[in-house]
């Protein structure tokens, strides 16, 4: 199935602004995070050395707020988005 | 809390009153409002609020003024550089502003400035740049049961939310931890949009009008032009809103 996550700040200068990603049925939300973030360098923005999300990153999907904890017991379907924002900081 | 200075029969806010009338004119003339910050956010949150007819501002920053601000924080001119912000900022905005009291307090915040700052606001807006900062003021507005404007910003991107204590999620809820320090590129316009929509929100918290960016972040991303809204939940546990 297909998924769309759409990044947002240091999440988009990485990834880009929006990416589709084919994954298999059944995958959870961390599943198509762990396929955005892929191996390259900036996977560690996204995910540490365990493969888990990282706590700080803002995973919205259907308009709420997912814990990156909770990132597996969700699962996705097809045409699903996913939005990925890092809080920022500055002022 | 009360401002002699008030002209409220000149046609400054004649604009404006026909939306909030003159009762909600009043309740901006009454108000108190601490500006935490005098920089990029600041800058615009504190000029809108001034020019609404805000009584009084109370505006706190440590910071003295370097070239780099220059791009956004159009409180301070050129010639400022090196100088306390928070006194070009008052010297900016009573210039501005002739009815409103601007009172510069150049100290960082901790716990013990933070609950005295507070103790006088009717509602803060977090202009700071620092969560090491906005988790201390958070909280002791909090405790006081003050709304708490929450903005921040980097490069094209901002966030904003209004926590209003005993109906919405606090700060600690939505950012337990302070996340790790990106870059400090910021375009001048993004501290526009998001420190705007801080004294708009300031504005109709006071006059009672609309309805609150609250129980749910605001992000913006101004490189596709997007708004997403993000629902924000109280955290189990939380150290600050737990009961
Ligand atoms: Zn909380």
């Amino acid at each position: 199935m297909k998924v769309t996550i759409r990044c947002y700040a240091r999440f988009r200068d990485a990834f880009g602004e929006e990416q589709e990603r084919e994954i298999p049925e059944g995958s959870s939300i961390r599943d198509a995070v762990l396929a955005l973030a892929g191996s390259g360098p900036d996977a560690e923005l996204l995910i540490d050395a365990e493969k888990n999300i990282r706590s700080y990153v803002m995973v919205m999907y259907r308009d709420s707020r997912i814990a990156p904890a909770d990132a597996d017991t969700i699962s996705l379907s097809d045409n699903d988005l996913i939005i990925l924002f890092p809080p920022v900081s500055g002022g | 809390m009360n401002n002699q200075k008030f002209t409220g029969s000149s046609g400054r806010y004649e604009r404006q009153i026909s939306l909030i009338g003159s009762e909600g004119q009043k309740k901006l003339n009454d108000a108190t409002i601490l500006i935490a910050g005098a920089g990029g956010l600041g800058s615009p949150a504190a000029t809108y609020l001034a020019l609404a007819g805000i009584g009084e501002l109370v505006i706190v920053d440590d910071d003295v003024i370097q070239e780099s601000n220059l791009n956004r924080q159009f409180l301070h001119a050129t010639q400022s550089i090196g100088l306390q912000k928070v006194y070009s900022a008052q010297a900016t905005l009573e210039k501005m502003q002739p009815d409103v009291s601007v009172v510069a307090y150049p100290k960082r915040i901790d716990a013990q400035s933070a609950n005295r700052l507070i103790k006088d606001a009717d509602l803060v807006i977090d202009a700071l740049d620092n969560y090491e900062s906005r988790f201390i003021l958070h909280e002791a507005a909090w405790k006081a049961g003050i709304p708490f404007i929450h903005g921040a910003i980097e490069g094209f991107s901002g966030q904003l939310t209004s926590i209003i204590p005993k109906s919405s999620p606090c700060l600690s809820c939505l950012i337990p931890s302070a996340p790790p320090v990106g870059k400090v590129s910021v375009m001048g316009a993004t501290a526009g949009v998001i420190g705007s929509m801080q004294a708009m929100e300031a504005i109709k918290y006071l006059t009672n009008t609309g309805s609150m960016i609250s129980g749910r972040l605001l992000i913006w991303d101004g490189l596709s032009g997007r708004i997403e809204f993000m629902k924000t939940e109280k955290r189990k546990n939380c150290q600050v809103c737990s009961e």
